[in-house]
């Protein structure tokens, strides 16, 4: 009885349950990525939201073979992103990107000196290249390896490692000035 | 994807970016100064609000349904669902297309396996004296399911006056009546490979004198890439239907004419002009014995001499004529064009074999002309679609740089 059960019963979508274990994962990583693209909370949600629906819909063309699942949803994920800067051509900039509430949450109202330093933190970004400015995202928001941020931005690895320690320094250079 | 694989990174930097691994994976005893800084890159990271995330997950939950006013998005999603469900029918489709393609393609050459119509004719035209000739033919077809008997059909006064003397005229085309004296003759075709002529050909004249008939003229000429015979057979009329069966058995049968000619009234007007002679000859010969002065003996073993001849000239005519009404005329070629057609019309493997790397030829050919034809629109559209991808992955890096 139980076996006509079980073929009664519709058979998984196995990439349905693969998407969702990516959507799971990475979702907020996702959003914090476009949001460091974008500077604007609300352009974020729907492109957000737009990436996934895309990788959703393309969820059955996924190749292992190309990559990792996240390497491809942030690829689908920056196309979503950078398509929209075109769209509204609106030039951002780190400077004017809003407080996060839930962040300074975070914090207590005692504890100036981390707030100071997130400050600075915040100016130094502001003060990289565009460019190496979506490298630490992807590296510091995403938690991407440098094998998939070369597949994002269709880069060798070597190249994400060169950029990306010339990103760091230049961080450490500009907090150790503000310091 | 355009990447230098080959770059290596400095050992420094390795070095480094190993250390900044170590930070970014919280272990204690990374640098505290790159701690301290993922720690503080990481605080400026964009947090979701709770009632968005509740909203994505939702749209998560139920797989992205599409708007009601986004019907092209609903078109596509229709479009491409039907599309993955109708591959194994479209390939079915695909494959019936090609194989009626060639087969088409390979029967519109030389081997004429499908029915190749040729027009009918008459064997030859109508004698004078009544009665009519008629043709039948067929081509390609196992004869099986071919009428062989001739339709006779009458002059359209006959037809018109005496449905019943048609059908007589038809009863006698089938078989010779011994009132009427029925011409009949058959061209028949028969193909196979080059290498099994000689083979048909002799299995032609073993048929031929199975059925009492005789072999008038032949000539056969085999060489390594092709062959043809060509044979002109007398058939014993009466069995002429069952000899076309026969040696259309022989081989693949490329086209088959038949034809009857009514040659009654040349054959009464012999028979009647013989009478005559032999009743002229009596009177001769009874005159010449009443006659009783030399020249009157003399002039009538003259005519009586003549008469002989006119006899003997009739005699043969007559003869000619009985050939002719007993024995069919019968033209056989036996054509090696290729094909590979088994004796007996069969469908071997072998031939399904050959036929399968015909088809393959074909399609190669019909792909290779459509390969010259559409290459240089296809790299032209290659170009663009490849442009077309620089292009916007150019803008989009450009819309990054701005921002």
């Amino acid at each position: 009885m139980s076996d006509t059960v079980a073929l009664a019963l519709p058979t998984p979508d196995v990439a349905s349950l693969q998407f969702d274990a990516l959507y799971r994962s990475s979702a907020s990583e996702v959003f914090a990525y476009v949001a460091s693209l974008l500077h604007d909370r609300s352009a974020a949600e729907d492109v957000t939201a737009q990436a996934f629906e895309r990788a959703y819909r393309r969820r059955k063309s996924f190749d292992a073979r190309r990559g990792t699942p996240r390497a491809w949803l942030f690829g689908i994920a920056r196309n979503a992103a950078l398509d929209e800067l075109r769209r509204r051509r609106r030039v951002a900039s780190l400077v004017a990107d809003p407080e996060d509430p839930a962040a300074a949450d975070a914090f207590g109202e005692d504890d100036a000196e981390r707030v100071a330093r997130r400050a600075t933190v915040r100016a130094a970004l502001a003060g990289l290249d565009p460019r190496d400015r979506e490298l630490v995202a992807l590296k510091f928001h995403a938690g991407l390896s440098n094998a998939e941020i070369a597949l994002v931005l269709a880069t060798s690895e070597s190249n994400v490692g060169t950029r990306l320690h010339r990103a760091v320094q230049r961080l450490r250079e500009a907090c150790h000035v503000a310091a | 994807m355009w990447r230098r694989d080959t770059d290596t990174l400095d050992p420094a930097v390795a070095r480094e970016l190993e250390a900044l691994e170590t930070a970014l994976a919280g272990d204690p005893a990374a640098d505290p100064s790159l701690l301290a800084l993922v720690e503080d890159v990481r605080s400026t990271r964009q947090v979701m609000d709770a009632g968005f995330a509740a909203r994505l997950d939702n749209s998560v939950e139920w797989g992205f349904p599409r708007r009601r006013d986004d019907r092209l998005g609903r078109l596509r999603d229709t479009f491409l669902g039907r599309r993955v469900r109708m591959l194994p029918a479209l390939g079915v489709a695909a494959t019936v297309l090609a194989g009626i393609t060639a087969a088409v393609l390979l029967t519109g050459g030389d081997e004429g396996r499908e029915p190749v119509a040729i027009p009918a004719r008459s064997a030859q035209p109508a004698s004078s004296g009544g009665g009519g000739g008629a043709g039948a033919t067929t081509g390609g077809q196992n004869l099986d399911a071919v009428p062989l008997t001739p339709a006779a059909a009458p002059p359209p006064a006959a037809r018109s006056s005496a449905p019943t003397a048609a059908r007589e005229d038809s009863s006698a085309a089938s078989t010779p009546s011994f009132g009427r004296k029925m011409e009949r003759s058959a061209e028949l075709t028969l193909t196979t490979s080059p290498g099994d002529v000689q083979d048909v050909s002799d299995r032609v004249i073993e048929t031929t004198q199975s059925l009492g008939g005789y072999v008038q003229h032949s000539q056969v000429s085999t060489s390594d890439g092709s062959g043809e015979a060509s044979f002109t057979l007398r058939l014993p009329s009466a069995r002429l239907d069952e000899g076309l069966k026969r040696l259309s058995n022989l081989a693949h049968v490329g086209s088959l004419t038949q034809g009857s000619n009514d040659i009654t009234s040349g054959f009464v007007s012999v028979t009647e002009r013989l009478s005559d002679a032999r009743a002229e000859r009596r009177a001769l010969l009874r005159a010449l014995a009443k006659a009783k002065t030399s020249n009157e003996i003399a002039s009538l073993r003259a005519r009586l001499r003549f008469n002989r001849s006119q006899i003997s000239q009739l005699k043969g005519q007559l003869d000619s004529l009985r050939r002719r009404a007993n024995f069919a005329a019968v033209d056989v070629t036996v054509a090696g064009s290729g094909s590979r057609h088994g004796a007996g019309g069969v469908w071997t493997p072998g031939d399904a074999l050959h036929d399968a790397g015909r088809v393959v030829e074909v399609l190669a050919g019909v792909a290779l002309v459509a390969g010259a034809a559409m290459g240089p629109a296809l790299l032209v559209g290659v170009a663009v679609l490849l442009g077309g991808r620089a292009l916007r992955r150019r803008r989009r890096d450009g819309a990054l740089d701005a921002a």
